[in-house]
């Protein structure tokens, strides 16, 4: 039972980060659906289907967060390249300030917890 | 024997289905995209190619979960541009097969409309038959009742009393507007927080 709500609020809790970690995975610059996959894995603890990825891309497209274009590659197959806008940098900056607020004050929070555990 | 190649095809075919019912060019271009990262995947990947496409393929899970995923996205949104009754209930028809919550949403928002089309009919049929649609009050000793009498389906008996008479018109019309406003309020409203419990 402790096991499934702990799984069950780590879930919940990385899918409500996903968006913030996407959107601050394109922050410098753009990125096609795999090397996303690969940037969210290297830069985060984030691990995401494949299947869900692009669905989600697509939301964030229709909401005016991101762009994309089909780019042809030098060799190999066209990629279809996602890049903020400047709505998505806005709201991209706007999650990062109120993560880094809640985060620094959660993290005082169970500095005791964390202590007594060691 | 299945050849990789068409293992990839059918899983393809799959989300096509699945995608059934958006405009064919957005449509294309999610297959383009599923296709260019499927291929990407195999040229990186190491050994046989059959099983590299059983894993490249399960790794992106069920063909018709990712075709759902795309499908509820695009109601929802064509919803929220439209936001016509039919595209609504549409979209939340889509989402009741998904979740009791959807389901409720759904049948919620159906009542809602019926109500307003109702009013609506009534303030329209109004000047067409003036004795047979109304809203008429009942009072007697022992019971007291309103009946909305639409289209002259049981014209009143002549002993209620006429309460709003020609308000009819204007007042059916405010209150169908209103109803269906509200009801398309709520729907957007409740497509919105489905939405966010999807991935």
């Amino acid at each position: 039972m402790a096991i499934e709500l702990e799984d069950k609020w780590e879930v919940q809790l990385r899918k409500g980060c996903l968006e913030l970690a996407i959107l601050a995975s394109l922050w410098h610059g753009r990125l096609y659906g795999l090397e996303l996959l690969r940037a969210l894995e290297k830069g985060s603890d984030l691990v995401i289907t494949e299947g869900t990825v692009y669905p989600l891309l697509s939301r964030l497209r229709n909401e005016g967060l991101l762009d994309s274009e089909w780019v042809e590659a030098d060799l190999g197959h066209p990629r279809k390249y996602y890049r903020l806008t400047s709505a998505g940098r806005r709201k991209a900056l706007m999650m990062a300030r109120i993560w880094s607020r809640f985060s620094a004050k959660l993290d005082s929070l169970l500095k005791p917890l964390l202590k007594e555990e060691r | 024997m299945t050849t990789p190649d068409q293992k990839i095809e059918t899983y393809l075919k799959r989300v096509r289905t699945g995608l059934r019912g958006l405009p064919e060019e957005e449509v294309a271009d999610i297959l383009s995209e599923l296709r260019a990262h499927i291929s990407e995947r195999l040229e990186l990947a190491e050994g046989p190619r059959d099983s590299a496409v059983d894993t490249v393929l399960q790794s992106f899970g069920p063909a018709e979960k990712i075709a759902a995923l795309y499908v509820s996205e695009s109601l929802v949104l064509r919803a929220e541009s439209s936001r016509t009754p039919w595209t609504v209930l549409r979209s939340l028809f889509y989402w009741s097969t998904l979740s009791i919550v959807g389901f409720v949403v759904f049948c919620i928002c159906l009542i809602g409309y019926s109500f307003g089309v109702c009013f609506f009919l009534a303030a329209l049929m109004k000047p067409f038959h003036p004795q047979g649609v109304g809203l008429w009050y009942q009072g007697g000793t022992d019971t007291a009742h309103f009946s909305l009498h639409v289209g002259g389906f049981s014209p009143h008996t002549g002993q209620e009393r006429e309460l709003l008479g020609w308000w009819l018109v204007p007042v059916g019309c405010s209150l169908g507007g209103g109803t269906i406003l509200l009801t398309t309020q709520f729907a957007l409203w409740s497509l919105r927080r489905l939405r966010r419990s999807k991935p």
